[in-house]
Parts: structure tokens; C-alpha cells; sequence
């Protein structure tokens, strides 16, 4: 699942900023069985399908819709029950969109391939944009330390400055740097590893 | 970094950077494209996807609290029926006795007064019995009667009142006059 660990230190203060401390209070309160939570959490969910259904069209159809929406159950369930490893480094849709992402690339890894494929019509992906172009960054992410991620997820997935990252980290722009060029080598090298080409 | 890379190792991370950007764009492409307000029957689906596994968690919470209950009620029981203990397992007059087995019934323990010795015994027959009381500190023998037929040596008819801390032995006589199996009891006098 998407994210494992606990944050410490400064990193804990990441771990707040934009949702991601109330989203991982709700995840906690919604395992804890707090009523409000849980229908909140379920409210937060109903993204599952709309994600799911948005990558299969980005990606030429290659499911039906009935198969996309049995795709939406399992991620559901494989969702909550990873719940307890979120740890609110990132916003819960980026969690569930990472997940999403996995399960749809899974599934495609196991259908016949795309010329035998019979009784649906299959489109076409956008260049460069196929099930498994991004899965494996999502992987290496995921293998940073807690205060690494951050500062990366920061930068490019929030987009922010160094100069933001440092305020919320209480740290100077040039230290955060240093941190996210040594992220960005860790990922280099866990990216040369799963495509089988590891220089480091 | 402290170190000035290659120049290929920079362009590998300028590349792990633009890799960190196409995912992040198709990231949030599909977060905005997942945005709005829930339908009914959208929410009504994930409540009915969710709802087999948290019933099925709680279930299996429900029975593991009952298994580890009864584990612990097992336990407690195991160790009531075999750890050793100080008193007897059975009461005086509460089961049989064995074949030549004494049992001293009275006095035994604190006392208001020494008024009769009674005992029982698990052998066949009609044996005999020697009734033996002594004083526990000085070991001055108090009261000896011997040929017993009965379970019982009234003592009304004795002068007790010295009696503070007594040993009692009855010894089971048999039918060639040899004293056989013995009871001992301590019997003291309290208020």
C-alpha cells in the first residue's frame, strides 16, 4: 500500500500540512469505529470509481465499465484495510489515487494483450502514457525515508517552494535543498534498480 | 549536495525530476477530475463495499476476544484443579474415606470448649479404638482410653478446663489387638 511508517521528528509537522494531519485524525477516528468518521471517510471514498474510471479512459478503455466498477470493490476493501499504514505524509486522495493507479496497472498486467483482446474496444493510450509509466516512481517513493518524502512530495506534488518547504519544516532553504537532491539521488538509484539498470 | 555530480548523474536526476512531474500531473489531473459532490448511489456503493469488511473485521475481533475468554477461563480451572494446596481438597465428613483410613472429626482447631472426640473411619467392619490426648506443649498425656467401639469419647464427664493446646491421636485397633492406622489432630481452646 501506498504509504507505511510513522513520521517523526520535524517530520510530524510535515505530515500536517494541507490535509494531511486532519486526514490521518479522520483515518484513525474512522478505524477507532467513530460513526462521523467513518461516513465521512466513506463520503472521501466515493472518489475511488471517478479515479479508476478516469485512468482506464486515459489509458484507451481497456476495461468495461462493469470491470472498473468490480475493480472499485476490491480497492475499496484493499483501501481499508490498509488504513492503518496511512500516515498522513500525503493527502488521503493522493493515497487513494496511488492505490488506484497500482490496482488498475495490476489488473491490466493480467488481461490477454491488447490485439486479443475480444468484445470491448480498446483505444489507443496517449503517448508515454501507459498503466506502467509512472508505477514504478510511485514505488520508489515509497521507499524514502519519512522526512525525504516529504520534502519531495512537497515540491512536486504540492508544488511549493523551497523557501515554503522550509518554512513548514523550520529548516533553511539550502538545508531542505540538500535533502531533496539526496532524495532525489536515493530515488535515482531505487529507479535504476526496478528498471534492471542500477549504476549507483 | 556537498559533492558537484557528473555531468550524466545530473542529467539522471534532472530526469528522476521530470519523472516526479508527469506523475505528479497525472496525480492531481485525476484528483480534480474525481472532485464534486457525492450522488446517493455512489456513497450507497462504497457503504456496501465497505460495510462486508468491517462487519467481517468486527466478527473476527468479536471471536477472537471470545476464544482468548475462554483460553483464560480454562486456564484458571486447570490451575484451581492442580496447583498444591495448604488445606485439604475435601472437607472432613465430605467424601469417603479409604479402607484403614482415621479421620479425626472433633476437636480439631479453635475451640470454646473440649466437650468430645469423634472421628470416623473407612474400614470394614467393627474395629476398636485407643483415644490418646495430650498436652501439645509439655506432651503430659491428659486422657487415655482404650477398646473404643464407638466413634465418639464424650469428655463431659472430665475436667478439661486446664486443656489449652491438645494433641489428639486415635489409633484403629484390630482384631489381634494391634494398633494399626492413626489420626492425629491439634485442637486448641479460643474465646
Amino acid at each position: 500500500m501506498p504509504e507505511s511508517g510513522e513520521p517523526e521528528g520535524p517530520v510530524s509537522a510535515l505530515a500536517g500540512r494541507g490535509s494531511g494531519a486532519s486526514d490521518l485524525e479522520l483515518a484513525r477516528r474512522a478505524l477507532a469505529g467513530v460513526g462521523e468518521a467513518r461516513r465521512e471517510l466513506d463520503r472521501r471514498l466515493v472518489c475511488v470509481p471517478r479515479m479508476l474510471n478516469h485512468l482506464n479512459a486515459r489509458w484507451g478503455r481497456p476495461l468495461q465499465a462493469h470491470d472498473v466498477e468490480d475493480l472499485s470493490q476490491d480497492v475499496l476493501v484493499a483501501l481499508w484495510r490498509s488504513l492503518p499504514s496511512y500516515a498522513g505524509l500525503s493527502a488521503l486522495e493522493s493515497w487513494i489515487f496511488r492505490c488506484c493507479h497500482r490496482a488498475l496497472a495490476a489488473r491490466l498486467r493480467r488481461m490477454p494483450p491488447l490485439g486479443s483482446t475480444q468484445g470491448s474496444k480498446v483505444l489507443e493510450p496517449a503517448a508515454g502514457e501507459g498503466p506502467e509509466v509512472h508505477e514504478d516512481v510511485y514505488q520508489a517513493l515509497e521507499t524514502l525515508e519519512p522526512r525525504a518524502r516529504q520534502v519531495v512530495e512537497l515540491k512536486h506534488f504540492e508544488e511549493r517552494t523551497f523557501e515554503e518547504i522550509g518554512a513548514v519544516l523550520e529548516r533553511s532553504p539550502n538545508t531542505v535543498k540538500t535533502w531533496y537532491y539526496q532524495a532525489l539521488e536515493e530515488l535515482r538509484r531505487a529507479l535504476g534498480r526496478s528498471r534492471g539498470s542500477d549504476e549507483a | 549536495m556537498s559533492q558537484e555530480p557528473s555531468e550524466r548523474a545530473r542529467r539522471e536526476l534532472e530526469e528522476v525530476a521530470r519523472a516526479l512531474d508527469r506523475a505528479a500531473r497525472l496525480e492531481r489531473e485525476a484528483i480534480r477530475a474525481s472532485e464534486g459532490a457525492s450522488t446517493a448511489d455512489e456513497l450507497r456503493a462504497v457503504e456496501a463495499a465497505l460495510e462486508r469488511v468491517r462487519g467481517s473485521q468486527g466478527g473476527a475481533s468479536g471471536r477472537r476476544t471470545w476464544l482468548i475468554a475462554a483460553g483464560l477461563l480454562v486456564g484458571a480451572l486447570l490451575l484451581w484443579r492442580f496447583l498444591p494446596r495448604d488445606e485439604p481438597r475435601a472437607r472432613p465428613g465430605r467424601v469417603p474415606l479409604g479402607e484403614g483410613r482415621v479421620e479425626i472429626l472433633e476437636p480439631v482447631g479453635g475451640v470454646p470448649s473440649f466437650q468430645r472426640v469423634r472421628w470416623r473411619t473407612g474400614s470394614q467392619g467393627r474395629p476398636r479404638y485407643r483415644v490418646l490426648v495430650l498436652d501439645e506443649v509439655s506432651g503430659q498425656e491428659l486422657l487415655d482410653q482404650t477398646d473404643l467401639q464407638a466413634f465418639e469419647l464424650p469428655l463431659d464427664n472430665r475436667d478439661t478446663h486446664a486443656w489449652q493446646r491438645i494433641r489428639i491421636e486415635v489409633y484403629e485397633i484390630d482384631a489381634s489387638g494391634q494398633e494399626g492406622r492413626v489420626a492425629v489432630a491439634r485442637a486448641w481452646r479460643s474465646p
